[in-house]
């Protein structure tokens, strides 16, 4: 449904996406994870043909560019903040942009939005901006939904409802392209991650694949860990080192293992240790800094 | 009060439906609303405050100097809101042109100056109905009767309102600042014509270009009625109201060309 191809964007002279292909189906919740300033919301400005950019993108079959939005028509956004007017109620808010009358009621009593519609924004709570910013994301049944931190603001009930909506429509065929810094939350309704660091997208996994291959990492612990660093370093194998312990990619440990035996340095542990979501994350980020030496 | 705005055709993009959507969006806007009441406002001052007689019942009781004053506050403060609540980013990506956006835009806060023309002129009419026993038709300068200085003046503020509003827009996309651009207005709306006079006065040998400043073209909503100005402004009749337009005609190009690199 969208294909975004070798999309370089470029705001003023400075190349913020570098070389950015993926895809997004029918039905796909992609999870969008990056540090601050890793291009996250540039990259969804891009797809919404917001910024200048090179490559291509295409939306059914259809090209976006900056000047080219005709695909764009079924296509839902909340972008750093939720888009509304303040002086004029929610539901004049979501009229703005509704084709039909029955989808935006249906979204306002989903969002449990009813009890304050009719009053001017400009009164809403934190919360309740965002939730209406998700309904005019929503609204029309789009094919693509474009959320950039859709959570923020939202207690647990909202967040909940939120994801079980999220989940309904793209049951439905709906995809999603959601930014978080929450990642348990994202989590819960992503099946399918796509990380991008310095612009540059360094994963773009199905959430399960994702998981099966970063899951784990490896303890290490040698007799001597000072030869341990000089060996691996000169190997150009990635580790951390905390205290005398350790942690390796488990794609080295049969290298590793070699190596030390070679020189004479004995294993005292070489254990899988699982990680969270979230470790994975950033110990990704970390090898893709170049982290190769990184001491901790 | 509810308002369905419901798009029954799908296309967002079209021309009349930017136009429903603009106009929706002013009407909800407070300063809307508020430009005609500081306008009547200030008419009432100004019958308050200064003396009554036919120059005042011929500039509107200041309504032509306020109008453009009014014009360039809406103006800016309609284009900057977008930015200000972020609704631009939605603006932009549902619409393929930008320059229906832009026009769009300009259109209805055009009209609003009509709107305000039309109050000020029946206000006036009401005013000098009560006030002053100066018939209609009475002859006041080189054989113009009131009605006819009177009609003169209002379609030169007409015409000095786009002039007005598209300067406003252009002004929001350059200086991004809506406080500014207001400042700017101000300074414009009572320095600007004496800052042309005095120039071309300082300058007598550069009058010929001088009288093209854009500070010279305010002349148009005292020069339609009364062509003694043109001694003033150093522009005939045709001359000024080409000049407004040209200028109009400048800063649109101008501004839709900001507008459209604007980052977001």
């Amino acid at each position: 449904m969208l294909v975004v191809q070798n999309v370089n964007t470029y705001i003023g002279r400075k190349q913020i996406i570098t070389d950015a292909t993926f895809k997004i189906h029918p039905g796909n919740i992609i999870g969008l994870i990056g540090p601050n300033g890793a291009g996250k919301t540039t990259l969804m400005k891009t797809i919404l043909g917001l910024t200048k950019f090179d490559g291509q993108i295409r939306l059914n079959q259809t090209t976006v560019t900056e000047n080219q939005h005709a695909a764009l028509i079924n296509v839902g956004a909340l972008i750093e903040h939720p888009a509304i007017y303040p002086f004029l109620t929610g539901q004049q808010n979501l009229a703005l942009y509704a084709h039909d009358p029955a989808d935006c009621q249906r979204l306002i009593s989903k969002l449990e939005m009813t009890a304050y519609i009719h009053d001017q924004a400009k009164g809403y709570s934190l919360g309740m901006k965002q939730k209406l910013g998700i309904a005019i994301a929503l609204l029309n049944n789009p094919q693509l939904v474009i959320l950039d931190e859709p959570m923020n603001g939202l207690d647990v009930e909202a967040t909940i409802g939120v994801r079980r909506l999220i989940h309904q429509y793209a049951a439905q065929g709906t995809a999603f392209l959601i930014s978080s810094h929450i990642l348990s939350e994202l989590q819960k309704v992503m099946t399918q991650v796509i990380l991008i660091n310095h612009g540059r997208i360094i994963v773009d996994q199905p959430i399960a694949e994702f998981e099966q291959l970063h899951h784990q990492a490896y303890r290490l612990h040698t007799e001597n860990s000072q030869l341990t660093v000089k060996f691996l370093s000169r190997h150009h194998i990635q580790y951390t080192l905390d205290g005398g312990t350790f942690q390796v990619n488990p794609k080295n440990i049969f290298e590793i293992q070699d190596i030390l035996s070679a020189q004479h340095v004995h294993l005292k542990e070489l254990t899988p240790i699982s990680s969270s979501f979230e470790q994975i994350v950033v110990q990704l980020l970390h090898q893709q800094r170049g982290g190769d030496q990184h001491h901790d | 009060m509810s308002f369905n705005f419901y798009i029954n055709n799908g296309v967002v993009t079209s021309i009349m439906t930017s136009l429903r959507a603009e106009l929706f969006k002013f009407n909800h806007q407070r300063s809307a609303l508020a430009g005609i009441l500081i306008l009547i406002l200030l008419m009432v001052y100004s019958v308050l405050t200064t003396k009554v007689d036919s120059t005042q019942v011929i500039f509107e009781f200041g309504a032509v100097q306020w109008i453009p004053i009014i014009m360039i506050a809406v103006g800016s403060t309609f284009f900057a809101m977008e930015y200000q609540n972020r609704t631009i980013l939605i603006l932009l990506y549902k619409n393929t042109k930008r320059w229906q956006i832009y026009w769009a835009k300009l259109m209805i806060v055009w009209l609003y100056s009509l709107v305000l023309t039309v109050i000020a002129t029946l206000l006036t009419i009401v005013l000098k109905f009560l006030l002053i026993r100066t018939p209609w038709s009475a002859l006041i300068s080189k054989h113009q009767t009131l009605l006819t200085l009177l009609t003169g003046n209002v379609i030169g503020t007409v015409i000095y309102a786009l002039f007005i509003v598209t300067l406003s827009f252009m002004l929001i996309m350059l200086i991004k600042i809506n406080v500014a651009v207001i400042g700017i207005g101000l300074a414009l709306g009572f320095l600007g014509a004496g800052i042309s006079v005095a120039l071309m006065g300082a300058f007598t040998s550069l009058i010929p270009i001088l009288r093209w400043n854009p500070l010279n073209m305010i002349f148009i909503t005292q020069q339609l009625a009364n062509p003694a100005y043109a001694a003033v402004s150093h522009l005939s009749f045709f001359e000024i109201i080409g000049g407004n337009l040209s200028y109009a005609a400048i800063f649109i190009i101008l501004g839709y060309g900001l507008f459209k690199k604007r980052r977001i």
